[in-house]
């Protein structure tokens, strides 16, 4: 929703100028999203030129405010570089102007396809771990079920606490048991890797096996 | 590192402009001779850019150059295919003072924008003249 308190409300009155603010994500903002990407990936102007098969020279431009016209084959060519996505859409001023005020422009890190991969294979790998427990019986009588959701550092606090507010999204436990369990990943800041987890919640308490614990069979 | 607060944007610069004796704001006056579409909003976007930047290096910024000008610098854009300036200096980490707003194209407008400069600096030096900040959310 607009926020018509906002003093932009007042220049977005006029229509030539929402329409120059439109125009000037693109020639201003998008040559500092560049440089900001290009940095963040580590890259000079001419590693970057030779990733996107373009003169030095052009880098530099496209990263000029308004120095060139940005065309979507342009900004095609820098995303395959990158190896990231591109995304051109239409959408509501609330929502340009939101994005914008969020914009991060210092050293952005937008993962790469092989990066998003090769976490996808990491998360598989810990999949592929907990059903070989389970195999084993470490898993006792919780069954797993495909995590839906990232578990941040929040829920595993949540761990061994007296709560009422756990979530219970994903419960797929024996018949005859008092217990739900909720599978999720945990990201920890000591390991890159995405852990699996299991939250077993009977009532009121929540026990059960950490992430890491569960995951790697210590308990 | 310290970090600057409005609305939802948090910048990590303080853009602050001169004002004149009698009250003249150096670069929201000057915005308001700029048309109201492109170069305006380019302007705008271009100096919250800025100031979400955490790192000030060229084309955006470089010297300039002449003895009398050391240790001025310049912001630079381009809109509507004509070069944009914001002549002023560092005051501080994450502090620029900005005291001249022109274009340049073959020449400066308005012209004697450099000779400006040099006596809006000394007018704050002697305590003439002073700064305030710049509304960036508000575009000036």
């Amino acid at each position: 929703m607009l926020n018509i308190n906002s003093p932009l409300m007042a220049e977005f009155a006029d229509k030539a100028y929402r329409d120059a603010y439109v125009g000037s994500q693109i020639r201003m903002t998008l040559p500092l999203q560049i440089r900001g990407l290009r940095e963040g990936f580590g890259w000079t102007q001419a590693t970057f030129a030779s990733e996107a098969h373009m003169a030095q020279p052009r880098i530099s431009e496209l990263e000029t405010p308004g120095e060139r016209r940005l065309t979507i084959e342009t900004l095609l060519r820098l995303a395959s570089a990158f190896d990231i996505a591109l995304q051109v859409r239409f959408l509501p001023f609330s929502e340009l102007v939101e994005w914008n005020e969020g914009l991060e422009l210092n050293n952005l890190r937008i993962k790469s396809f092989s990066e998003e991969l090769q976490e996808a294979k990491k998360v598989i790998a810990g999949r592929r771990r907990h059903r070989k427990l389970r195999q084993s019986g470490g898993a006792s009588n919780i069954r797993m079920v495909p995590a839906g959701d990232v578990g941040r550092v929040s829920q595993f606090n949540l761990f061994e606490q007296q709560t009422t507010s756990v979530e219970s999204k994903l419960i797929k436990m024996p018949k005859n048991s008092a217990a739900t369990a909720r599978l999720f990943t945990l990201e920890t800041k000591q390991s890159a890797e995405s852990d699996l987890g299991l939250l077993a919640v009977a009532g009121n308490k929540v026990t059960g096996a950490t992430p890491r614990e569960y995951a790697y069979g210590n308990r | 590192m310290k970090t600057y607060e409005k609305s939802d944007i948090i910048f990590k610069w303080r853009l602050v402009q001169y004002r004149s004796p009698n009250g003249r704001l150096a670069i929201t006056d000057w915005r308001k001779t700029l048309p109201i579409g492109t170069p305006r909003a380019d302007l705008d976007t271009f100096l919250r850019d800025m100031a979400k930047r955490d790192k000030w290096d060229y084309p955006v910024i470089d010297n300039l150059r002449g003895e009398p000008y050391k240790g001025f610098t310049e912001l630079r854009w381009k809109s509507c295919k004509v070069q944009h300036r914001i002549f002023g200096y560092e005051l501080g980490a994450y502090e620029y003072l900005m005291l001249v707003g022109c274009t340049h194209k073959e020449n400066y407008d308005p012209p004697g924008a450099l000779e400006t400069l040099i006596d809006r600096y000394k007018q704050i030096q002697r305590g003439e003249a002073s700064y305030v900040e710049y509304q960036l959310t508000t575009n000036g």
